[in-house]
């Protein structure tokens, strides 16, 4: 019988179930007496509803708190939990390893124009470039800046006034990884010319051989981290000053 | 042929139960101004209605009595929070609904980790309910924890559509839809148990 009443009937008939109402439920059959069972049925129904509410506990004074059962976490928090920690532990493992293995960019050298003018300070001294104690340059005759600049990826050095440091940064400049250690004293170093102008023209790996030869320090490969520069600690490689300082000492 | 539920054009100045509405917005006053006894008093006349409903989503005394505490505690904690926007009642029924609902997956959640030993030949407690109440009880078991929601405001607790539409977050429209199609399965379910 239900499987014909319609939609709007069947909540004609929730609604006059719902309201109990004596005179609502004899117009209600009036209209529609062969649904009297379906009503009948859908009063008991509604009836039953009702009555199954529960019955509330006396209410206890409120103590505002969360209960202990509702206060206690799932028990799958506790492994997700680890799981996300060890997660980002390995995430932060990873990240860190990469950051050490990447290529660490080429060192930057410091560009010095030369055209610019003397720094002045805001008192309008002039300073005047001062030579460190172990350098054997007078003032105004530091390396010439110009000593790095080449156009076919070659190291190119004066072959006379050139220093040991700034034959370095030069090799350096090329992307060749050196670190100078503690020990390793500047000294001027003569290099033999390769081109007319007076100069040496060459590869930078090719270039710190021939500044060792002209200097005499221990050179230590350091892997990724490049060339270590060491002082030399026998003197059988000596430089030509120190040849002219030992003939000296020596009377020769 | 009009048909009217009994609470459905009621005047503004009352709820269901004949409250003043006005009660409860001064009660709630007195508890913002510092007045203890004045939440006190709220929890006296809205414990066994909020109960009723969380026990109808819930269908278990022990975890209805949790619900219960946790919306307490929510309405005690967001009363400052209240704009007014619905009557206290209703923000206090759609309290009690929410809770109830996260009460019910926490638990759904918990009963995944409890072995068969420990579950009931019956998930709905019965206990102290006459025939007919037990049969409801569990035709409702077998429906939504939404669904069960929306009967127990309608049914038990004599809502009229719009303050189930304030109490469930949607329009009265929605809420008629929704209580017709609840009232369907309930009565689907309910005459399939009479008949087995």
């Amino acid at each position: 019988m239900m499987d014909k009443i319609t939609h709007d009937i069947d909540e004609l008939i929730w609604r006059v179930a719902e309201a109990g109402d004596t005179e609502l439920t004899a117009d209600f059959l009036r209209r529609y007496p062969n649904l009297a069972t379906a009503l009948s049925s859908r009063q008991a129904m509604v009836d039953s509803m009702r009555g199954a509410r529960p019955v509330p506990p006396i209410a206890t004074r409120f103590v505002p708190s969360t209960p202990a059962r509702a206060n206690r976490r799932p028990l799958w928090l506790g492994p997700l939990a680890a799981g996300l920690l060890v997660g980002l532990a390995l995430a932060s493992y990873q990240i860190v390893k990469y950051a050490q293995s990447a290529p660490k960019d080429p060192e930057k050298t410091l560009v010095v124009n030369p055209q610019s003018p003397t720094p002045t300070p805001r008192d309008g001294r002039v300073i005047t470039p001062t030579p460190t104690p172990n350098s054997n340059y007078g003032p105004g005759t530091a390396p010439r800046p110009d000593e790095t600049t080449d156009d076919d990826g070659l190291v190119v050095l004066h072959t006379n006034g050139t220093t040991l440091f700034g034959a370095l940064n030069a090799i350096k400049g090329k992307g060749l990884r050196l670190e100078i250690m503690p020990g390793v004293e500047d000294m001027p170093i003569t290099l033999t010319a390769n081109r007319d102008d007076g100069t040496i023209a060459l590869e930078p790996l090719q270039m710190l051989r021939a500044v060792k030869a002209a200097a005499g320090f221990e050179l230590v490969d350091n892997g990724p981290e490049g060339l270590l520069i060491l002082p030399a600690e026998n003197t059988n490689v000596i430089g030509e000053n120190e040849r002219v300082r030992s003939r000296n000492v020596d009377g020769n | 042929m009009v048909v009217k539920r009994p609470n459905e054009h009621m005047s503004l100045g009352a709820d269901a139960w004949g409250h003043a509405v006005g009660e409860d917005e001064a009660l709630a006053k007195r508890f913002l101004e510092g007045d203890e006894a004045a939440f006190e008093a709220l929890h006296r006349k809205y414990f066994p209605r909020v109960y009723t409903v969380a026990h109808g989503i819930l269908l278990d005394r022990e975890d209805a009595n949790d619900a219960v505490q946790e919306a307490f505690t929510k309405i005690y904690e967001n009363l400052p929070r209240f704009r007014g926007g619905s009557k206290l009642g209703t923000w206090i029924f759609r309290i009690a609904v929410n809770s109830a609902i996260q009460v019910s997956r926490r638990l759904k959640s918990k009963k995944k980790w409890t072995s068969l030993e420990e579950v009931g030949e019956s998930a709905v407690e019965t206990i102290d309910l006459d025939d007919s109440a037990q049969h409801v009880h569990k035709a409702m078991a077998e429906m939504k924890h939404e669904d069960r929601a929306i009967l127990s405001l309608f049914y038990w607790e004599e809502l009229n559509l719009i303050e189930i539409g304030e109490a469930l977050e949607c329009g009265a429209n929605a809420a008629k839809t929704r209580l017709f199609r609840a009232r369907s399965r309930f009565k689907e379910i309910y005459e399939a148990m009479e008949q087995s």
